[in-house]
């Protein structure tokens, strides 16, 4: 496979380093990028599986925490946003064709990091969209020792009295030549950028906010609006196909922030009651990105995710 | 010596004076030259710090006149730090 140089914008990325990132063909001939980020002497790598509408270098800080505690890293951008392919005319909506399509993207993004001899073993932690990549790709046997999510959207958090509106319309607009509209209570305008800080659903940190208003402000084109209805119809497909499948036999740590309000959190309690080797922390004061939040909220969610990661034999 | 950086570091003193900013920082001004900030106060300098903050000499001249936010001018890309974030963030408070 071929790894073209792609830009890697460290100037708003916050990450060690050494950081660097490339160009990747799909299977269906989707361009992707990854980036990654060296350590001399790694216990492993970490494969990061950012959310919707986050790009890699949204994760530069999160490499330095890893980094910090022995580890490298590779970020993704999926198809449909950051610097990947956009899917549609209007580059501002999120978008797939069918969800199993991201796990096209995984693929490329492991035959990558063999390719570049990223240091092993692999772990996985997956953020919110990620984290129903993610799922389903250890369900699906990725090579990882252990997994550790963050907000994963093991379903989406919509009004009891909505969710039938939301399946109708996903479903019934696309065949009325509308599936790549924006849902109602959508916009075309970033959450970060649209909200402030005061409205915004992600951090209680003021310095983690400003540092995505800033890369967002700084690089229009790494931002992304609302989802269509195609989207919405596929995640609300994928969350209820995952639901129905067993986690698998695979050391895993998932954090749940105690103020979370985009995904579905009675479905990240009942995945993590039966998970096996799986452990549920909820993070108070935590809001959706508790990777992204102040020192006192953040590190110990990296301290326990290095501790799961490291006391994997040969991790 | 340029005139910008001599002002600049007379009213990084007076700002700074009796704030409980602890660590260093260094502005580096586009064209100018550099200030150090530390316990001691703000002097003309380019020794290593914990964070540096860089932009052009309108943006300092206007964050010091306290007609922009530093916070803002991070937000927008007119200032970029390199660094200690959280530093930078303290400073941004004891600036505004």
């Amino acid at each position: 496979m071929m790894l073209d140089p792609a830009p890697y914008l460290g100037e708003i990325a916050f990450g060690p380093g050494g950081g660097e990132a490339h160009w990747l063909k799909t299977s269906d001939d989707v361009r992707i990028r990854v980036g990654h980020w060296p350590l001399k002497d790694a216990a492993g790598t970490v494969l990061i599986f950012p959310g919707r509408t986050e790009f890699i270098e949204k994760y530069g800080q999160t490499a330095a925490a890893f980094a910090e505690r022995g580890l490298a890293s590779m970020a993704i951008d999926w198809r449909g946003q950051g610097l990947a392919d956009r899917l549609l005319d209007n580059p501002l909506i999120g978008h797939v064709a069918h969800f199993p399509d991201y796990q096209r993207d995984v693929s490329a993004m492991l035959r990558a990091a063999r390719q570049l001899n990223l240091p092993r073993p692999y772990f996985l932690l997956a953020h919110s969209m990620g984290g129903a990549i993610g799922l389903r790709a250890v369900i699906e046997g990725l090579a990882v020792r252990a997994v550790a999510f963050s907000g994963p959207m093991w379903g989406i958090h919509i009004a009891r009295h909505l969710r039938p509106l939301a399946w109708i319309l996903s479903h019934l607009m696309p065949r009325i030549g509308h599936g790549h509209r924006l849902p109602p209570y959508t916009q075309l305008e970033h959450h970060v950028l649209a909200d402030g800080f005061e409205d915004n659903l992600l951090t209680r940190d003021e310095e983690q906010f400003a540092i995505m208003v800033r890369q967002l402000r700084s690089h229009p084109e790494l931002a992304l609006g609302g989802p269509s209805f195609v989207w919405l119809r596929e995640a609300l497909l994928e969350t209820r196909h995952l639901a129905g499948r067993p986690s698998p036999d695979l050391p895993c740590i998932t954090f749940l922030g105690s103020n979370e309000r985009i995904v579905d959190v009675p479905k990240i309690h009942r995945r993590m009651e039966s998970w096996k080797k799986g452990r549920l922390e909820i993070v108070q004061n935590g809001e959706h990105e508790v990777l992204m939040d102040s020192d006192p909220v953040s590190r110990p969610v990296f301290d326990q995710m290095a501790r799961l990661f490291m006391e994997q034999p040969g991790g | 010596m340029s005139d910008t950086l001599e002002t600049a570091v007379t009213k990084l003193n007076e700002k700074m004076a009796g704030s409980a900013f602890g660590g260093t920082a260094k502005f580096d001004i586009a064209g100018e030259g550099s200030i150090v900030l530390d316990s001691e106060g703000a002097r003309i300098g380019d020794d290593a710090t914990d964070v540096t903050l860089s932009a052009d000499a309108e943006t300092f001249q206007s964050i010091l006149d306290g007609e922009t936010d530093p916070t803002s001018a991070f937000m927008s890309g007119k200032l970029t730090v390199d660094g200690d974030m959280g530093m930078a963030m303290q400073l941004a408070g004891a600036l505004a």
